[in-house]
C-alpha cells in the first residue's frame, strides 16, 4: 500500500514538472547585456523594463540582465540609466527561443532628441535592501577635496561611516573597528588601502565605475569582516579610439591612456605619482616628507555578446623618509591582479569567475632611533571565487557560490623588552553560499545562508560558521517601503597596534590568537525608506549590532604565560537618516547619524575611540550653467571619547631593588588616566565649497576646479599631545585647484 | 516615461543668504578650549617591600599630584605625606614605624632629602603573613597584605661543587648546577649564582662580588666573552615549588681571567665564596615587577602600558621577599689566587 503510494507521488512529480517544463516550453527568455555605445563599457543597475506590461529587470553590477518566460508576442523593451539616452528596441518572441537582445546606450553628452533620463541610477538596488550605498565616479567627483578627489574620503558622507580626523580615511561603520572593513577592488582584497598617513586611499577614483558600500547586514557572497563592504567594481577603457588625460592638483599629478586593442576589446593604464611633500605638511601641519605612486591597468575583452573577459592590475608605493636620522622612514606597498570572466553556459544560468591575488608589505626602518624598533609585515592573499545567479521566474533569483583562499601573514617586529617576533600564519579559507530572492506580492524576500566551510571543517561550531543572512522588504503605502535585514559575521584575523593609537602608520595584521574564537557580530536592521515627492527621498534606518566575539587586551595579564588578548563583547546602537533631493538645478543631500559603541572588556565596558554620538553631513550640489557645478558641503560630528589625566605619581620600576635599597628610587612620573574614554573632546564641524567648471576647447575637454576646504578656518582638534602639552589642529582652511585636459 | 526635470529654481538659495549663512558660521567658528586634564583624583602612593636581607624596613607614602605644566618631570614639590601613622600587623602584634629622612641619591629631580617611614630593627619571618596600614588625616587609611615565602631548601650537585672548587680544570662547556625547592608561597623567583673575593686596593683588602650570567646573546655556542651577556630574570615558580639553575663553567673561566689578569692585574687577589643566593617573591611583588617590565614575556605583542597595584585604599604596591643562600667556601689554592 506505501508503495503504490509512493509510486503515485512520484508519477504526479513526473506529471507536474513535464507540465512546468511544456508551460515553459510556451514561454521565452530575454537576456543580454546593457553598454555604453561610445566605449562599450557595461552599465551596471540599468533599468530594462518591456513596455506596457510589468515586467522587466536591472542589469547586474555587470551589465547582464535577463526577463524570464515572456510568453510569446511583440514588445517594446526599454533601457535606461541615468546619464544616457533612453533606448527602445522591438522584439517578437517565439515560443521556446532565447533572445539575446543587447542594448547600447548613448550617454547624454552625445547631442540627441531622446529622452534624457535623470531618475537615479541605482535605485532598485538601494530599495530593496538595508545598509546599502552605491555612490558612482559622478557621486564622487561632486564632493569637495582636500587636494585631490579620494574615493574614501567621499564615503565619509555616508550615514554610519565616522572618521576620526581630517587626514585620514581610515573610517569606522556603525561601531566597528578599522580592520572590520573589507575593501574590494575588482575583486581583489586591500589590506591597507591608504596613501600618505591615510590623507588619501589608493583608489583612483578615475579608474572606479560604481562602488557598492554594504555598511550593515551585506548579503551572502560577503564574509570575512565584522562591519562592512567597500566593493569597487572598475570601469572599462574605451573601445572606440584612444584617449588620454592628464591631471595636475597641489598634491599629484596623474596621466591616464585608453583604447582599443584587439577586436571587441579595450584596455586604460592609470597611473599617478606625488608632486611635493609641501601639500602633505600644509594639511597634516608638520614637516612629513610623504611620497606616493599608484597604477591601475584593465584589459576587457568581450568575444561575444554576455561573455566577457577582465584583466585588472592595481600597483601602489609609499614611502614616508625622514630627512632626521633618529626618526624611522616607512614604506610600503599594495600590489593586486584579477583575471575575471563572466558567461551564460546555459540558459539562465549566469556565472561569473575570478582568479585574484593581493599583496600588501610594510616596512618600518629606526635608523639610529634608540626608542623606536624596526619592524615589517606583509599579507599574501590568493583565492578563486565562482558565484552563478540561476534566473528561475520573473520574480525569483537564486545565487550560489564559492571562493577557495589562502592568506599568509606575517609580522616581524621587537616587542616591548626587546625580543625579536616573527609571527607568521597561513591559513586556508573556503566559503560557499547560497541565496534566493522572492517576490511575493508586495513583499520581497532576500534570504540566504554564507558558511565558513574552512572552519568547519576544523571543528569550528556549525552556530557560528553557518551564518544566515536575511533581508525583508515591504511595500507599505504607495512609495515607502519597510525593510527588515539580518545577518551573521564572522572574522579571523585582525590589525595589532595600540587602539588608542592616533594615526597608525604601520598596520600589521595577524591572525586571532589561537587561544580565541574568531570575532564575531550579530546585525540587526530595520528601516523604512521612500519617497517625500518625486525627487526627495528619505531612507530612517535603525541598528543593533552585536559582537559576541572581540579580540580585547587582556587587562590581567601577569604572568609571561598569560595571553596577550582575552575575549571582549560589545555593542553598536544607532538610528540613521537620510535625505536626498535630485533635480536638474540643484541636488540636496542630508544624512544625520545617532549611535552608541560599546566594548566589554570582560567588565571594563568603554567607548571606543571612534565612538561619535551625532553626526551631520549636509551637501548641496548646484548646477549653474552647463559644465558648471559648485558644491557646499557642512560636517558636524559629535566630540570622540578621550581619558582625561587625572593625576601622576611616581612608580617605582625596581630596576635595582631586588635584592637593594627600592625606598631610595625616585620613580619615573607614571600618568594617572581616569575612567576609560568617559570624556569627551570637543565637537567637530567644517564647511568646504567646490567649484567645477567644463569646457571644450580646441577639441580637448578641459576640466577645472577650485576646493576651498574649512571655509571658516573652524579649529579642529585632532589630538593633544599630554607629554609636551602641544594642541594639534585638524585641516585649516584649504585651497587647492586642479586641471584636467582630456583628448 | 522617465523624466524628472522640474524647474527648481526656487529651491536655489539667494547669494545674499548664503553669504549670511557663511558669516554666522564664521562667527561660529571658534577655537575651542581644550585641556585633557580633569581634576586631580587625589590618593595616597603607597610602597612597602618587607625582606629578610636587612634589619631595617621603610614604607614610602606620598601622594599623587598634577604638575602645572605638560612635563610632570618639571614638578619639583615634594610629594612625601608627613602626617601618616604607618603600622604593621601580625597576627595580635602591631609595630609602628617611625618617620625617618634619608639623603636621596638622584638629585636630578627633586633636592629634598626622602622622607619615609621605617621600622627597626625588625627582620619579617619565614612564612608569616603582614598587614601594611598608613593612616593618613588627610587621606584616610590605604593597606595591602604581604606573606613572607618560607625559606627554600637549596642544593648544589656533586659536579658542581668539584667545579667550583678548580674551574679551570673542568670543560667551559660543563655546567654548575644548584637546585632549590622553593616555598609555595613564593610566586616568582631569581636563582643567581656570585663570586665574591677580597682584592687588595692600597693598603685595604676591600670585598667585592660579580655575578655570573646565564649566556651571552651572541649565537656562537663555544663564546663565552664577557659581552653581550644575560643574567638570570624574575620567574614564574612552578606549581610544585622545585626549581634547578645551570651556569656554565666558561663563564666562570672568563670571569677569572678577567679579574686576574684584566682587572686587577697588579692587585693581590683572594677569592672567598661562590654563592647561590634565590630571591623569593611574593604575589604583589611578582605581579608588580611583571607588569612594569612588559609582562617579561618574550612572545608579547602588547604595545600598551597597564600599571598594577594591589593597595586598597591607594596606588603603589606593598610586597615582600626573601633572600636566601648557600655559600661555597673556594680552596686556598683557587686558581687566581694572589696573596
Amino acid at each position: 500500500m506505501r508503495m503504490r503510494h509512493s509510486h503515485r507521488a512520484a508519477l504526479l512529480s513526473l506529471f507536474l514538472l513535464l507540465g512546468l517544463c511544456m508551460l515553459d516550453a510556451q514561454t521565452s527568455d530575454i537576456y543580454g547585456v546593457v553598454s555604453d555605445s561610445v566605449t562599450k563599457q557595461r552599465i551596471p543597475f540599468a533599468n530594462v523594463t518591456v513596455i506596457s506590461t510589468n515586467r522587466g529587470a536591472a542589469s547586474n553590477n555587470v551589465g547582464f540582465y535577463l526577463i524570464p518566460k515572456l510568453p510569446p508576442g511583440t514588445y517594446e523593451l526599454s533601457a535606461s540609466v541615468i546619464g544616457f539616452v533612453r533606448v527602445v528596441k522591438s522584439v517578437t518572441v517565439r515560443p521556446g527561443q532565447s533572445i539575446e537582445m543587447n542594448f547600447l546606450l548613448p550617454p547624454t553628452t552625445i547631442e540627441s532628441k531622446e529622452v534624457l533620463v535623470s531618475g537615479t541610477r541605482k535605485s532598485l538596488e538601494l530599495e530593496r535592501s538595508t545598509s546599502v550605498h552605491v555612490l558612482e565616479k559622478q557621486d564622487i567627483k561632486m564632493i569637495p577635496v582636500t587636494a585631490q578627489q579620494d574615493l574614501l574620503q567621499a564615503l565619509k558622507i555616508l550615514p554610519g561611516i565616522v572618521s576620526t580626523s581630517d587626514v585620514s580615511s581610515r573610517f569606522y561603520v556603525r561601531g566597528g573597528a578599522g580592520d572590520q572593513n573589507l575593501f574590494l577592488f575588482d575583486g581583489i582584497r586591500i589590506y591597507n588601502p591608504f596613501h600618505a598617513l591615510g590623507i588619501f586611499s589608493v583608489f583612483n577614483p578615475n579608474v572606479v565605475d560604481n562602488v557598492e558600500v554594504y555598511t550593515g547586514a551585506f548579503p551572502p557572497g560577503f564574509g570575512g569582516r565584522l562591519s562592512s563592504v567597500v566593493n569597487i567594481m572598475t570601469r572599462d577603457g574605451r573601445a572606440d579610439r584612444i584617449s588620454a588625460r592628464a591631471n595636475v592638483n597641489l598634491l599629484s599629478m596623474e596621466a591616464e591612456v585608453e583604447g582599443p586593442a584587439i577586436e571587441n576589446s579595450s584596455w586604460f593604464l592609470d597611473v599617478r605619482r606625488s608632486l611635493s611633500s609641501q601639500t602633505f605638511n600644509r594639511i597634516v601641519g608638520e614637516d612629513i616628507p610623504v611620497s606616493f605612486f599608484d597604477g591601475t591597468f584593465k584589459m576587457s575583452l568581450q568575444p561575444s555578446g554576455v561573455q566577457k573577459f577582465n584583466l585588472t592590475i592595481l600597483s601602489s608605493g609609499d614611502n614616508l623618509l625622514s630627512r632626521d636620522p633618529d626618526q624611522p622612514d616607512y614604506s610600503w606597498r599594495n600590489a593586486g591582479i584579477s583575471i575575471s570572466g563572466t558567461d551564460l553556459p546555459t540558459d539562465r544560468l549566469f556565472v561569473q569567475w575570478q582568479v585574484y591575488g593581493s599583496s600588501y608589505s610594510a616596512t618600518r626602518d629606526s635608523k639610529i632611533s634608540t626608542t623606536i624598533t624596526p619592524a615589517s609585515t606583509s599579507v599574501k592573499h590568493y583565492g578563486i571565487r565562482t558565484s552563478a545567479t540561476v534566473y528561475t521566474g520573473p520574480k525569483d533569483l537564486y545565487y550560489f557560490g564559492f571562493e577557495f583562499a589562502s592568506p599568509a601573514l606575517d609580522y616581524s617586529f621587537f616587542n616591548r623588552i626587546g625580543t625579536q617576533q616573527d609571527i607568521q600564519s597561513t591559513f586556508f579559507e573556503a566559503s560557499a553560499w547560497a541565496r534566493y530572492q522572492a517576490d511575493i506580492g508586495d513583499l520581497q524576500i532576500d534570504a540566504g545562508v554564507h558558511a565558513e566551510l574552512a572552519p568547519l571543517l576544523e571543528g569550528g561550531q556549525a552556530w557560528r560558521e553557518i551564518q544566515p543572512r536575511l533581508n525583508l522588504n515591504y511595500l507599505a503605502i504607495g512609495t515607502w517601503r519597510v525593510k527588515a535585514s539580518y545577518g551573521r559575521f564572522t572574522q579571523r584575523m585582525l590589525t595589532v597596534g595600540n587602539e588608542d593609537d592616533i594615526i597608525s602608520i604601520f598596520d600589521a595584521w595577524i591572525k586571532v590568537p589561537s587561544n580565541l574564537p574568531p570575532e564575531q557580530a550579530d546585525h540587526y536592521v530595520l528601516g523604512v525608506s521612500g519617497y517625500l515627492t518625486e525627487e526627495t527621498s528619505l531612507s530612517l534606518e535603525g541598528y543593533h549590532k552585536h559582537y559576541g566575539s572581540l579580540v580585547v587586551f587582556n587587562q590581567d595579564k601577569i604572568l609571561p604565560s598569560d595571553p596577550d588578548y582575552v575575549q571582549g563583547k560589545g555593542n553598536s546602537d544607532g538610528v540613521e537618516l537620510m535625505l536626498r533631493s535630485r533635480s536638474s538645478v540643484i541636488d540636496l543631500y542630508g544624512a544625520y547619524s545617532l549611535s552608541w559603541v560599546k566594548i566589554d572588556n570582560e567588565g571594563l565596558v568603554y567607548y571606543p575611540r571612534y565612538d561619535r554620538r551625532h553626526h551631520i553631513n549636509l551637501m548641496a550640489i548646484a548646477h549653474l550653467v552647463k559644465g558648471l557645478n559648485a558644491t557646499l558641503k557642512w560636517e558636524f560630528g559629535s566630540g570622540f571619547p578621550f581619558s582625561e589625566t587625572v593625576g601622576y605619581f611616581n612608580r617605582l620600576t625596581l630596576d635595582n631593588g631586588l635584592p637593594g635599597r627600592f625606598e631610595l628610587e625616585t620613580g619615573p612620573p607614571y600618568m594617572m588616566l581616569g575612567e576609560k574614554n568617559a570624556a569627551r573632546l570637543p565637537g567637530y564641524h567644517r564647511l568646504d565649497a567646490s567649484v567645477s567648471y567644463e569646457l571644450n576647447l580646441a577639441g580637448f575637454e578641459i576640466a577645472v576646479g577650485a576646493d576651498l576646504l574649512n571655509l571658516y578656518d573652524q579649529k579642529n582638534i585632532f589630538y593633544f599631545d599630554r607629554t609636551t602639552g602641544q594642541r594639534v589642529n585638524m585641516l585649516p582652511f584649504f585651497p587647492s585647484v586642479t586641471l584636467t585636459v582630456k583628448r | 516615461m522617465n523624466t524628472h526635470q522640474i524647474q527648481t529654481s526656487a529651491l536655489i538659495p539667494k547669494p545674499s543668504i548664503v553669504a549670511a549663512c557663511v558669516m554666522l558660521l564664521g562667527f561660529l567658528s571658534c577655537d575651542q578650549p581644550f585641556d585633557p586634564r580633569a581634576a586631580l583624583d587625589q590618593q595616597m602612593v603607597l610602597y612597602a617591600l618587607l625582606s629578610n636581607d636587612r634589619e631595617a624596613q621603610y614604607v614610602r607614602v606620598e601622594q599623587n599630584y598634577m604638575p602645572q605644566g605638560a612635563d610632570p618631570n618639571q614638578d619639583t614639590s615634594n610629594t612625601a605625606l608627613p602626617d601618616v601613622i604607618v603600622t604593621l600587623k601580625e597576627s595580635a602584634r602591631l609595630y609602628r614605624f617611625r618617620d625617618t629622612v634619608l639623603s636621596r641619591p638622584d638629585t636630578s629631580r627633586y633636592r629634598s632629602p626622602m622622607q619615609m617611614y621605617v621600622l627597626s630593627p625588625f627582620i619579617p619571618e619565614h612564612g608569616k603573613a603582614y598587614d601594611v596600614l598608613a593612616q593618613s588625616r588627610s587621606f584616610g587609611m590605604a593597606y595591602a597584605s604581604v606573606v613572607i615565602p618560607t625559606a627554600p631548601t637549596l642544593d648544589i650537585a656533586v659536579s658542581a661543587s668539584g667545579i667550583l672548587q678548580n674551574p679551570i680544570s673542568h670543560g667551559p662547556r660543563e655546567l654548575v648546577q644548584f637546585s632549590a625547592q622553593l616555598s609555595l608561597l613564593a610566586k616568582g623567583y631569581i636563582a643567581r649564582l656570585y663570586l665574591y673575593y677580597d682584592v687588595l686596593k692600597g693598603s685595604e683588602w676591600v670585598e667585592e662580588r660579580i655575578e655570573l650570567p646565564l649566556g651571552t646573546w651572541k649565537t656562537d655556542p663555544n663564546n663565552f666573552g664577557l659581552d653581550m651577556l644575560y643574567y638570570p630574570q624574575m620567574t614564574a615558580s612552578p606549581a610544585t615549588g622545585l626549581i634547578g639553575a645551570n651556569f656554565t663553567n666558561g663563564f666562570l673561566q672568563s670571569i677569572i681571567k678577567q679579574l686576574t689578569t684584566v682587572q686587577y692585574l697588579n692587585n693581590k687577589i683572594v677569592y672567598k665564596w661562590a654563592v647561590f643566593a634565590v630571591l623569593q617573591a611574593d604575589q604583589n611583588l611578582f605581579d608588580y615587577y611583571t607588569s612594569i617590565q612588559e609582562y617579561r614575556d618574550p612572545r608579547s605583542i602588547r604595545l600598551d602600558e597597564p600599571t598594577y597595584s594591589k593597595v586598597n585604599g591607594g596606588l603603589g604596591f606593598a610586597g615582600a621577599y626573601t633572600l636566601d643562600s648557600l655559600l661555597v667556601v673556594l680552596p686556598e689554592n683557587f686558581p687566581g689566587n694572589r696573596q
